[in-house]
This record gives C-alpha cells, sequence and structure tokens, in this order.
C-alpha cells in the first residue's frame, strides 16, 4: 500500500493507494494516529483503494473510536462500490458512525 | 518348649505367628535375623534372633538373656524398635514383644510398616529367596504393594479388572494366574527393560497387535530390586470414550448445521478428503507470512479467468479466502492454500491447512458465529465475512489444526456469453 498526506489549517487528508490488508493494516492505523492527534479532522481518501478485509482495516478501526472519543472528526471518501460493501459487511460504517462517501 | 524345634522354618506349625495375635498380617522372619537388644530398665545389651514379625507385635528367641522388661529392638541406626517384652512359658526362650513405638528415619509411628522392615530386611547380603518362607508370600507382598500404588491413581477404581505382572531380572512374568496376550507382554517386558534403566516409575499406552486391545501400563520400582507392573485393559473405556465424542461432535454439527443454514457444515477428514477429490487443482502455495498475502491474490485472479463465475462474486470470494488466509497466519503458524475448480468451471472451492493447534469443539460456535470474538488483536469477523461471500463452508478441526474449505459456485441464472457475463 502507498499513501500520500496533506495537511491545511488542522484538516488532514490521507490518500490511500492499493491494497489493505494484514501486512499493511497497523501502518495505516498509525498514520491515522500520527495525523488525527497533530489535526482536528482528517479525511481519509479511499479512491484507489483496491482491496480491503477485517485484517486490514481493524487498526483503522480502533484508531477511529479512538480519535472520535477524543472529539477529533473524521471521514472515508471515494470509496469504491465493491469496497463499500465489504465495508459495510465488515461493519465498520455502522460501527463507528462516521461518514463514508462512496466514489462517484 | 513353646517353639517347635525347627522354628521358623517349620511350615507346619504357626505357632511363633499366632502368638502375636495380627491375624494374615504376622510375617516369619526366614531365616531368622540377630538383632541387637537394648535392655532399657537393666540398661543391658545383648543379641537375640528375629523370628517373627506383625505390626503390632515381634517374636524374639533370647537363649541366654532373660527380655521380659522394656526392650529397644533395633534393626538399623535409623529403625529402631521400643516395646515390652514378655515370656510366654516359664523357662523358655522365646518371647512376645508389644510394640510401643517404631522409629524410623527420625520419623516415630506407633506400629511397624511392614514394607519398611522388608526393606530394611532385603538390605541384607542373604538371597531373597531365603527371606520368606515361600515366594507365593514374597509375590503377595509385592502384590500388595503394586496395588497400594494404584490405589493412588484415582481414575481406578476396579482394581480386580488389572493384570499384574512382576519385572525381575529382564523378564516379565505374572503374579496371579491372569495373563495377557503374548504379544503384548513382550511389548511390556521391552517398555519395562527401557525403564529398568532409569530406576523411575513409568507410564505408558499399549495396543494388540491386532489393534483390538488397549492398555494401560504402569510400572514402579518395589524395595527388592524388581519392579511391578500393572497392566488395565482399557479398550471399552476408551471405546466409549470415542462414542462419547463422537456424539458431541454431531451435536455440534447439526447446531452449526441449522443455525447457518447449512451454509457452515462440520465435517471430519474422510469427508473432506471426498471434497477434494472432485475437480482440478488450479493453484497450491504455502503460506508463512503476511508479505505473502498479496502475491496469493494476484495468483487467485490469475486461476479466476479460467471461471465462469461472475467478477464481483470472484471478488467478495476472494476477499473470504484472503479471511480464512489471515487467520491462517494469524492463529494457525501458517499452512497451504489450494485452489480446486470444478471441469465446467461454474464451481470452485479454496483449501487452506493451518499448522495451528486447532479449535476446541466447545469453542466452534463463538469462533465461527459470534462477531468480535477472536484470540488475538483483530476485529474478530473473519467468519462472519466468510459466511457472507462463500456459497458454503465445510470445516474440520483437530489438536493437528484447522482445514477449511470455501466454496463458490455461480448462481443457477448466470450464462457466459461470448467470453461476457450475463
Amino acid at each position: 500500500m502507498d499513501y500520500r498526506v496533506s495537511e491545511r489549517n488542522g484538516q488532514a487528508q490521507l490518500f490511500f493507494s492499493g491494497e489493505l490488508d494484514m501486512a499493511v493494516g497497523e501502518l495505516a492505523g498509525k498514520l491515522l494516529q500520527q495525523y488525527g492527534e497533530k489535526n482536528q479532522t482528517v479525511t481519509i481518501d479511499f479512491r484507489d483503494v483496491s482491496f480491503v478485509d477485517s485484517s486490514g482495516i481493524a487498526s483503522l478501526f480502533f484508531t477511529t473510536k479512538e480519535l472520535l472519543a477524543q472529539g477529533k472528526q473524521v471521514k472515508i471518501v471515494n470509496v469504491r462500490e465493491e469496497i463499500l460493501d465489504i465495508l459495510q459487511v465488515l461493519g465498520f460504517t455502522q460501527g463507528l458512525g462516521i461518514s463514508v462517501e462512496k466514489a462517484e | 518348649m513353646f517353639l517347635c524345634e525347627q522354628c521358623p522354618q517349620n511350615s507346619d506349625c504357626n505357632r511363633c505367628l499366632e502368638v502375636l495375635r495380627a491375624g494374615e498380617s504376622a510375617r516369619k522372619v526366614v531365616p531368622p535375623r540377630r538383632v541387637c537388644v537394648n535392655l532399657l530398665s537393666s540398661k543391658k545389651t545383648c543379641e537375640a534372633d528375629l523370628i517373627s514379625v506383625s505390626r503390632t507385635a515381634l517374636g524374639l528367641h533370647s537363649k541366654d538373656v532373660p527380655l521380659h522388661e522394656r526392650i529397644e529392638v533395633v534393626l538399623s541406626d535409623d529403625f529402631r524398635i521400643i516395646g515390652n517384652g514378655m515370656r510366654i512359658l516359664m523357662n523358655d526362650s522365646f518371647y512376645l514383644m508389644d510394640i510401643e513405638k517404631v522409629l524410623r528415619r527420625e520419623e516415630v509411628l506407633d506400629r511397624l510398616l511392614l514394607e519398611e522392615f522388608h526393606t530394611w530386611l532385603m538390605k541384607s547380603e542373604l538371597d531373597i529367596s531365603d527371606i520368606l518362607l515361600d515366594w507365593r508370600d514374597r509375590d503377595s507382598e509385592r502384590i500388595r504393594l503394586i496395588k497400594k500404588e494404584l490405589q493412588k491413581l484415582s481414575i481406578l477404581r476396579q482394581v480386580d479388572t488389572v493384570f499384574l505382572y512382576l519385572f525381575e531380572r529382564g523378564r516379565i512374568r505374572p503374579l496371579g494366574n491372569k495373563r495377557v496376550p503374548l504379544d503384548v507382554e513382550l511389548e511390556m517386558q521391552r517398555v519395562m527393560q527401557k525403564a529398568a534403566a532409569s530406576g523411575s516409575s513409568i507410564r505408558e499406552h499399549l495396543v494388540s497387535h491386532d489393534g483390538k486391545k488397549m492398555y494401560e501400563l504402569f510400572g514402579s520400582p518395589l524395595p527388592d530390586q524388581t519392579s511391578g507392573v500393572a497392566l488395565i485393559d482399557v479398550t471399552t473405556v476408551v471405546a466409549e470414550e470415542r462414542r462419547r465424542k463422537r456424539r458431541e461432535w454431531e451435536l455440534y454439527r447439526d447446531l452449526l448445521g441449522v443455525v447457518t443454514k447449512n451454509k457452515l457444515l462440520l465435517l471430519n477428514d474422510e469427508e473432506l478428503y471426498a471434497l477434494l477429490r472432485e475437480g482440478q487443482t488450479l493453484l497450491s502455495m504455502e503460506l508463512t507470512s503476511a508479505g505473502q498475502l498479496a502475491h496469493m491474490r494476484s495468483a487467485f485472479r490469475k486461476a479466476f479467468s479460467s471461471l465462469t463465475i461472475p467478477e464481483k462474486q470472484l471478488f467478495q470470494y476472494l476477499v473470504a479466502v484472503n479471511e480464512a488466509a489471515s487467520n491462517t497466519i494469524r492463529h494457525g503458524n501458517g499452512g497451504t492454500v489450494t485452489l480446486y475448480a470444478a471441469n465446467d468451471g461454474k464451481m470452485c472451492r479454496t483449501v487452506i491447512y493451518d499448522n495451528g493447534q486447532g479449535i476446541v469443539l466447545e469453542d466452534l460456535p463463538r469462533a465461527t458465529l459470534l462477531q468480535g470474538y477472536s484470540t488475538q488483536q483483530s476485529l474478530g469477523i473473519g467468519f462472519h465475512v466468510m459466511l457472507q461471500y462463500c456459497d458454503r463452508l465445510y470445516l474440520g478441526s483437530s489438536p493437528a489444526g484447522t482445514r477449511l474449505i470455501l466454496e463458490c459456485s455461480a448462481p443457477a441464472s448466470h450464462v457466459v456469453v461470448s467470453g461476457n457475463d450475463v
């Protein structure tokens, strides 16, 4: 998995690309934690994420919970339809109550 | 004279035993043992012959020195017996001593422990066969000692189902009339030869050559340089336990089938094997680390090109396979992944074997159906995903590992026209 980050005025954007599985899940979580602590809002762009499973998303899930508990905001945007389906089956969206937007 | 002329060797006379009033626990000391006697009142020391013993009394022969006072019989420095000596007949040299206290290795007892006495007796250089009147007495004592060891095992309730043997000078012989088949005796002898070298107790399973009988062997060293061996026929017990486990397994199988509407099926190894015989192998790979998962997915995508299953369904199926493969790495110390496909390409099965310790039967419902249940740091919903994205799951688990088959079939309505899905 590759990533890039942009930060501005207390808002961070994380762009993930590739496959989010057991091998890289922890990295994704650490990145979210790192930029979530420095900013009030974090938007994760899933445009180029082509695969996800429960192992890949677990760390993101737990880190998002912690940030929400700290009063931060987390959004996931541009999710491909097939990936959104998986996130729903994983209970990611319902479990966190965050905004997850489908790619147009 | 109270004693017969050949006391205590005379097998027709038991006066020296009867006078001890101890029933069958009384024993003759053959040949008589010369012991040191301290007369505690007169402060003298003499020697006497120990002729008979029981837990509560001793029979002594003292020709020259009267022993009718409080005395101490010294068997060894750390084995002494205090009691009151009394003459049975006037002017006779036989004395009965009622045991008051026994000092054995800094422990003071009220009675003589015959096995302790036996141990002390056996330490001498006398030939063992001379000590007791009859080898049957010796074997009776050995049987008693073996059974005493067995009583410590709380699982045993019927000692009369035990075959008792003695391991002596490299050979096995039965104690009593009951014997096991020759092939089992030979195996027993082999085991005891190895155990005798270490000098410690041993417990092992033995199976008859025809495989129809199972035994538990308990071997324990005895004080006289032999080993007592108890062989318990556990064939019926084991068979009953297997039946019970089978019934329990069937109950869980039915339960999981009903709850998942037959989407999750427990299968034994034979049934799993029957599934693998169908179709052809498209790919197989070992998995040992998370870094290999990307390569696995890439290989699967290539193999999927030969299947006539809708692309979206295959994508979801790949997610399920990846979940199972991740479990193998996280919980199962790695394993193997193999993809099989039906010849017409309308159905595929992925077989995942792991090298873990398996899932305990009682944990199967939680591990497979309860979302959030995990023994590791994870979401614990892998099985949920697999059940959502597969048509069927077949599961077998044992201490040797877990076997999982994920099945995917093209919908009945799916038709492939010129390479495009419809």
